[in-house]
Protein backbone atom coordinates (compact mmCIF):
# COMPACT_ATOMS: atom_id res chain seq x y z
CA UNK A 1 0.00 0.00 0.00
CA UNK A 2 1.20 3.57 -1.00
CA UNK A 3 1.02 5.56 2.04
CA UNK A 4 2.85 8.61 0.92
CA UNK A 5 3.25 10.88 -2.23
CA UNK A 6 4.66 13.63 -3.47
CA UNK A 7 2.33 16.01 -5.81
CA UNK A 8 3.00 18.32 -8.30
CA UNK A 9 0.99 21.17 -9.52
CA UNK A 10 0.66 24.70 -10.60
CA UNK A 11 -0.81 25.57 -6.94
CA UNK A 12 -0.58 23.81 -3.44
CA UNK A 13 -4.53 23.09 -4.14
CA UNK A 14 -3.99 21.42 -7.54
CA UNK A 15 -0.56 19.64 -6.26
CA UNK A 16 -2.46 18.13 -3.28
CA UNK A 17 -5.14 16.48 -5.84
CA UNK A 18 -2.62 15.23 -7.66
CA UNK A 19 -0.90 13.14 -4.68
CA UNK A 20 -4.76 12.27 -3.71
CA UNK A 21 -4.91 11.08 -7.07
CA UNK A 22 -1.76 8.68 -6.62
CA UNK A 23 -3.01 7.80 -3.03
CA UNK A 24 -6.62 7.17 -4.07
CA UNK A 25 -7.97 8.55 -1.31
CA UNK A 26 -9.93 11.79 -0.26
CA UNK A 27 -8.53 14.71 1.49
CA UNK A 28 -10.17 13.80 5.12
CA UNK A 29 -7.52 10.89 5.10
CA UNK A 30 -4.41 12.52 4.96
CA UNK A 31 -2.12 15.64 6.46
CA UNK A 32 0.19 16.84 4.34
CA UNK A 33 3.22 19.56 4.00
CA UNK A 34 3.93 21.93 1.73
CA UNK A 35 7.37 21.33 0.51
CA UNK A 36 7.90 24.25 -1.95
CA UNK A 37 5.54 27.21 -2.66
CA UNK A 38 4.60 27.86 -6.40
CA UNK A 39 6.72 30.86 -7.52
CA UNK A 40 5.51 33.50 -10.11
CA UNK A 41 7.31 34.96 -13.08
CA UNK A 42 9.33 38.09 -11.94
CA UNK A 43 8.82 40.71 -14.61
CA UNK A 44 7.95 38.16 -17.54
CA UNK A 45 11.42 36.77 -16.76
CA UNK A 46 12.75 33.73 -14.84
CA UNK A 47 11.51 29.90 -14.31
CA UNK A 48 7.93 29.62 -13.44
CA UNK A 49 8.13 26.81 -10.83
CA UNK A 50 5.03 24.90 -9.46
CA UNK A 51 4.14 23.80 -6.00
CA UNK A 52 5.20 20.41 -4.45
CA UNK A 53 3.57 18.84 -1.55
CA UNK A 54 3.81 15.58 0.54
CA UNK A 55 0.73 14.23 1.47
CA UNK A 56 0.60 11.04 3.79
CA UNK A 57 -2.18 8.75 5.05
CA UNK A 58 -3.31 9.76 8.69
CA UNK A 59 -2.37 6.88 11.40
CA UNK A 60 -6.03 5.83 11.70
CA UNK A 61 -6.77 6.01 7.99
CA UNK A 62 -4.46 3.50 7.50
CA UNK A 63 -5.88 1.45 10.66
CA UNK A 64 -9.61 1.20 8.77
CA UNK A 65 -7.91 0.62 5.64
CA UNK A 66 -6.14 -2.51 7.39
CA UNK A 67 -9.95 -2.79 8.84
CA UNK A 68 -10.90 -3.62 4.97
CA UNK A 69 -13.19 -0.71 6.07
CA UNK A 70 -12.20 1.10 3.81
CA UNK A 71 -11.36 -0.80 0.72
CA UNK A 72 -14.27 -0.11 -1.32
CA UNK A 73 -12.62 3.75 -1.85
CA UNK A 74 -9.52 2.49 -2.71
CA UNK A 75 -11.20 0.12 -5.34
CA UNK A 76 -12.05 2.66 -8.49
CA UNK A 77 -8.44 4.21 -8.49
CA UNK A 78 -7.63 0.68 -9.15
CA UNK A 79 -9.66 0.04 -12.34
CA UNK A 80 -7.13 1.88 -14.06
CA UNK A 81 -4.69 -1.26 -13.86
CA UNK A 82 -6.11 -3.61 -16.43
CA UNK A 83 -5.50 -0.38 -18.89
CA UNK A 84 -1.59 0.39 -18.04
CA UNK A 85 -0.75 1.94 -21.61
CA UNK A 86 -3.10 4.02 -21.61
CA UNK A 87 -2.00 6.69 -18.83
CA UNK A 88 0.73 7.73 -21.28
CA UNK A 89 -1.72 9.20 -24.14
CA UNK A 90 -4.88 10.03 -22.56
CA UNK A 91 -5.42 13.36 -20.27
CA UNK A 92 -6.44 12.31 -17.07
CA UNK A 93 -8.00 14.75 -14.37
CA UNK A 94 -6.84 18.00 -15.18
CA UNK A 95 -6.06 18.72 -12.17
CA UNK A 96 -3.71 15.92 -11.60
CA UNK A 97 -2.67 16.40 -15.48
CA UNK A 98 -0.91 19.98 -15.10
CA UNK A 99 2.92 18.88 -14.33
CA UNK A 100 3.24 22.29 -13.11
CA UNK A 101 6.89 22.76 -14.59
CA UNK A 102 7.24 25.17 -16.84
CA UNK A 103 7.41 24.85 -20.41
CA UNK A 104 9.51 26.73 -23.32
CA UNK A 105 7.91 29.04 -25.39
CA UNK A 106 8.89 26.18 -28.05
CA UNK A 107 7.41 23.57 -26.23
CA UNK A 108 3.91 25.82 -25.57
CA UNK A 109 4.36 26.05 -29.31
CA UNK A 110 4.48 22.31 -29.74
CA UNK A 111 1.41 22.18 -27.84
CA UNK A 112 -0.79 25.00 -29.52
CA UNK A 113 0.10 23.80 -33.30
CA UNK A 114 -0.65 20.26 -32.22
CA UNK A 115 -3.64 20.72 -30.92
CA UNK A 116 -4.33 23.41 -33.68
CA UNK A 117 -3.41 20.46 -36.13
CA UNK A 118 -6.38 17.94 -34.65
CA UNK A 119 -8.73 20.44 -33.67
CA UNK A 120 -8.67 21.60 -37.80
CA UNK A 121 -9.53 17.86 -38.98
CA UNK A 122 -12.33 18.04 -36.64
CA UNK A 123 -14.02 21.03 -38.11
CA UNK A 124 -13.21 20.11 -41.19
CA UNK A 125 -14.66 16.53 -41.08
CA UNK A 126 -17.47 18.18 -39.22
CA UNK A 127 -17.82 20.35 -42.76
CA UNK A 128 -17.59 23.45 -41.00
CA UNK A 129 -15.53 26.61 -41.76
CA UNK A 130 -14.06 28.88 -38.96
CA UNK A 131 -11.07 30.36 -37.38
CA UNK A 132 -9.42 28.92 -34.51
CA UNK A 133 -8.05 31.49 -32.17
CA UNK A 134 -5.12 29.95 -30.54
CA UNK A 135 -4.45 32.01 -26.73
CA UNK A 136 -2.67 31.19 -22.92
CA UNK A 137 -5.38 30.87 -20.28
CA UNK A 138 -3.83 32.15 -16.73
CA UNK A 139 -2.65 28.65 -15.94
CA UNK A 140 -0.56 28.63 -19.14
CA UNK A 141 -2.96 26.27 -20.38
CA UNK A 142 -3.34 26.38 -24.36
CA UNK A 143 -6.53 27.52 -24.91
CA UNK A 144 -8.17 27.19 -29.05
CA UNK A 145 -11.21 29.00 -29.28
CA UNK A 146 -13.49 27.93 -32.23
CA UNK A 147 -14.98 31.60 -33.86
CA UNK A 148 -17.44 31.85 -36.81
CA UNK A 149 -20.43 30.12 -38.38
CA UNK A 150 -23.00 27.40 -36.52
CA UNK A 151 -21.29 26.15 -33.69
CA UNK A 152 -24.36 24.53 -32.21
CA UNK A 153 -23.34 21.07 -33.76
CA UNK A 154 -19.82 21.62 -32.14
CA UNK A 155 -21.56 22.42 -28.31
CA UNK A 156 -23.83 19.65 -28.08
CA UNK A 157 -26.32 19.47 -25.33
CA UNK A 158 -24.82 20.55 -22.27
CA UNK A 159 -22.00 21.17 -23.90
CA UNK A 160 -21.08 17.64 -24.50
CA UNK A 161 -19.83 17.16 -27.64
CA UNK A 162 -17.18 20.25 -26.91
CA UNK A 163 -16.11 18.12 -23.89
CA UNK A 164 -15.57 15.40 -26.00
CA UNK A 165 -13.60 17.25 -28.33
CA UNK A 166 -11.48 18.60 -26.12
CA UNK A 167 -10.90 15.14 -24.35
CA UNK A 168 -9.72 13.49 -27.97
CA UNK A 169 -7.70 16.88 -28.89
CA UNK A 170 -5.81 16.46 -25.34
CA UNK A 171 -5.14 13.07 -25.90
CA UNK A 172 -3.86 13.12 -29.18
CA UNK A 173 -1.88 16.59 -28.53
CA UNK A 174 -0.43 14.39 -25.61
CA UNK A 175 0.37 11.42 -27.21
CA UNK A 176 1.84 12.93 -30.17
CA UNK A 177 4.30 15.07 -27.81
CA UNK A 178 4.80 12.42 -25.40
CA UNK A 179 4.32 14.93 -22.44
CA UNK A 180 1.23 16.59 -21.04
CA UNK A 181 0.10 20.10 -21.04
CA UNK A 182 -3.52 21.06 -20.46
CA UNK A 183 -5.66 22.20 -23.75
CA UNK A 184 -8.47 23.55 -23.92
CA UNK A 185 -11.10 23.97 -26.28
CA UNK A 186 -13.51 26.55 -26.49
CA UNK A 187 -16.03 27.50 -29.33
CA UNK A 188 -16.93 30.94 -28.99
CA UNK A 189 -16.05 31.24 -25.70
CA UNK A 190 -19.15 29.05 -24.81
CA UNK A 191 -16.75 27.55 -21.66
CA UNK A 192 -16.13 31.49 -20.75
CA UNK A 193 -19.93 31.35 -20.80
CA UNK A 194 -20.11 27.99 -18.75
CA UNK A 195 -17.19 29.08 -16.25
CA UNK A 196 -19.23 32.55 -15.03
CA UNK A 197 -22.23 30.22 -13.79
CA UNK A 198 -20.14 27.67 -11.90
CA UNK A 199 -18.26 30.59 -10.54
CA UNK A 200 -21.14 31.70 -9.48
CA UNK A 201 -22.51 28.26 -8.26
CA UNK A 202 -18.91 27.97 -6.04
CA UNK A 203 -18.82 31.53 -4.07
CA UNK A 204 -22.41 30.67 -3.19
CA UNK A 205 -21.43 27.08 -1.69
CA UNK A 206 -18.93 29.30 -0.24
CA UNK A 207 -21.46 31.67 1.60
CA UNK A 208 -23.32 28.65 2.51
CA UNK A 209 -20.35 26.76 3.97
CA UNK A 210 -19.15 29.54 5.99
CA UNK A 211 -22.62 31.11 7.35
CA UNK A 212 -23.63 27.23 8.22
CA UNK A 213 -20.56 26.33 9.58
CA UNK A 214 -20.95 23.00 7.25
CA UNK A 215 -19.32 21.86 4.57
CA UNK A 216 -21.53 21.96 1.33
CA UNK A 217 -21.37 19.38 -1.21
CA UNK A 218 -22.35 20.84 -4.96
CA UNK A 219 -23.73 18.30 -7.75
CA UNK A 220 -21.59 16.21 -9.52
CA UNK A 221 -19.75 17.57 -12.31
CA UNK A 222 -16.97 16.80 -14.92
CA UNK A 223 -13.25 17.24 -13.96
CA UNK A 224 -13.07 20.80 -15.89
CA UNK A 225 -16.01 21.99 -13.90
CA UNK A 226 -14.78 20.95 -10.94
CA UNK A 227 -11.23 22.16 -11.59
CA UNK A 228 -13.05 25.76 -12.21
CA UNK A 229 -14.72 25.94 -8.43
CA UNK A 230 -11.10 24.24 -6.98
CA UNK A 231 -10.03 27.51 -8.68
CA UNK A 232 -12.40 29.39 -8.08
CA UNK A 233 -12.15 29.27 -4.18
CA UNK A 234 -8.44 28.78 -3.53
CA UNK A 235 -7.77 32.03 -2.73
CA UNK A 236 -10.79 32.30 -0.43
CA UNK A 237 -8.84 31.82 3.34
CA UNK A 238 -12.50 30.80 4.67
CA UNK A 239 -13.33 28.16 2.83
CA UNK A 240 -11.53 24.64 1.65
CA UNK A 241 -12.33 22.75 -1.57
CA UNK A 242 -12.35 18.56 -2.29
CA UNK A 243 -13.65 16.74 -4.79
CA UNK A 244 -15.00 13.57 -3.20
CA UNK A 245 -16.71 10.67 -4.86
CA UNK A 246 -16.48 8.60 -8.17
CA UNK A 247 -16.98 9.77 -11.28
CA UNK A 248 -19.44 10.07 -12.90
CA UNK A 249 -21.14 11.59 -9.41
CA UNK A 250 -17.39 12.95 -8.11
CA UNK A 251 -18.58 16.15 -6.49
CA UNK A 252 -16.80 19.35 -5.08
CA UNK A 253 -17.63 19.71 -1.60
CA UNK A 254 -17.08 23.29 -0.13
CA UNK A 255 -16.03 23.18 3.90
CA UNK A 256 -15.42 25.96 5.95
CA UNK A 257 -11.60 26.30 7.03
CA UNK A 258 -10.99 25.07 10.45
CA UNK A 259 -8.89 27.69 11.17
CA UNK B 1 -26.33 25.80 -48.24
CA UNK B 2 -25.65 21.92 -47.68
CA UNK B 3 -22.60 20.78 -45.70
CA UNK B 4 -21.07 17.48 -45.58
CA UNK B 5 -19.79 15.87 -42.94
CA UNK B 6 -16.91 12.87 -42.94
CA UNK B 7 -17.61 11.24 -40.22
CA UNK B 8 -15.60 7.99 -41.24
CA UNK B 9 -12.26 9.64 -42.42
CA UNK B 10 -12.49 11.82 -38.83
CA UNK B 11 -12.88 8.13 -37.08
CA UNK B 12 -10.32 7.01 -38.92
CA UNK B 13 -7.60 9.86 -37.30
CA UNK B 14 -8.87 10.08 -34.31
CA UNK B 15 -8.15 6.09 -33.67
CA UNK B 16 -5.21 6.02 -35.64
CA UNK B 17 -3.65 9.15 -33.74
CA UNK B 18 -4.26 7.61 -30.38
CA UNK B 19 -2.75 4.56 -30.99
CA UNK B 20 1.19 3.11 -31.24
CA UNK B 21 0.12 0.98 -34.28
CA UNK B 22 -1.82 2.83 -36.58
CA UNK B 23 -1.07 -0.05 -39.46
CA UNK B 24 -3.15 -2.36 -37.51
CA UNK B 25 -6.23 -0.20 -37.39
CA UNK B 26 -9.48 -0.96 -39.18
CA UNK B 27 -13.02 0.27 -39.47
CA UNK B 28 -15.73 -1.55 -40.72
CA UNK B 29 -19.10 -0.03 -41.41
CA UNK B 30 -22.12 -2.53 -40.90
CA UNK B 31 -25.52 -0.96 -42.56
CA UNK B 32 -28.48 -2.92 -41.40
CA UNK B 33 -31.65 -1.59 -41.46
CA UNK B 34 -31.66 2.28 -40.97
CA UNK B 35 -28.74 1.69 -38.22
CA UNK B 36 -24.79 2.15 -39.12
CA UNK B 37 -22.46 1.01 -36.92
CA UNK B 38 -18.84 1.43 -37.17
CA UNK B 39 -16.69 -1.49 -36.05
CA UNK B 40 -12.85 -1.01 -34.75
CA UNK B 41 -10.29 -3.46 -34.18
CA UNK B 42 -6.49 -2.32 -33.16
CA UNK B 43 -3.94 -4.24 -31.89
CA UNK B 44 -4.92 -5.52 -28.84
CA UNK B 45 -2.17 -3.79 -27.22
CA UNK B 46 -3.65 -0.65 -28.17
CA UNK B 47 -7.13 -1.72 -27.23
CA UNK B 48 -6.51 0.36 -23.86
CA UNK B 49 -5.88 3.71 -25.26
CA UNK B 50 -9.23 3.67 -27.54
CA UNK B 51 -11.26 2.72 -24.81
CA UNK B 52 -9.42 5.08 -22.31
CA UNK B 53 -9.75 4.85 -18.39
CA UNK B 54 -13.37 4.17 -17.41
CA UNK B 55 -14.32 4.15 -21.37
CA UNK B 56 -13.57 8.21 -21.45
CA UNK B 57 -11.73 7.58 -24.62
CA UNK B 58 -14.22 5.84 -26.66
CA UNK B 59 -17.53 7.66 -25.08
CA UNK B 60 -15.68 10.80 -26.37
CA UNK B 61 -14.90 8.96 -29.94
CA UNK B 62 -18.89 8.11 -29.68
CA UNK B 63 -20.00 11.41 -28.75
CA UNK B 64 -18.19 13.09 -31.53
CA UNK B 65 -18.63 10.57 -34.22
CA UNK B 66 -22.41 10.84 -33.65
CA UNK B 67 -22.28 14.78 -33.59
CA UNK B 68 -20.51 14.73 -37.34
CA UNK B 69 -23.02 12.15 -38.50
CA UNK B 70 -26.19 14.23 -37.69
CA UNK B 71 -24.48 17.03 -39.75
CA UNK B 72 -25.70 14.64 -42.55
CA UNK B 73 -28.98 13.42 -40.57
CA UNK B 74 -27.41 10.22 -40.10
CA UNK B 75 -27.81 7.90 -36.77
CA UNK B 76 -24.85 5.78 -35.91
CA UNK B 77 -22.72 4.12 -33.26
CA UNK B 78 -19.00 3.32 -32.72
CA UNK B 79 -18.17 -0.37 -31.15
CA UNK B 80 -14.26 -1.45 -30.27
CA UNK B 81 -14.01 -5.23 -31.23
CA UNK B 82 -11.63 -6.65 -28.32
Amino acid sequence: MIRESIGEGPTVEEAIDAALAELGVQQDAVEFEVLEEPSRKILGLGVERGARVRVWLKDEFIAQIVDGREVRQQEPEHIDSPLPAEADSQGADPIAKSTGAALSEEELDAVADAASDTINVILESFGIEAEVEEYEGDEDEIILDVVGGDMAVLIGRHGRTLDSIQVLTSAITNKRLGFRHPVIIDIEGYRNRRKAKLEEIGFRAAARAVRQGTPVKLRPMSALERRVIHISLRDDPKVQTASEGDEPYRSVVVSPSRR
Amino acid sequence: MSRTADPESLLRYLVTSLVDSPDAVSIAKKVSGGSTVYEISVDPDDVGKVIGRQGRIIKAIRTVIRAASSVNGDHVDVEVLG
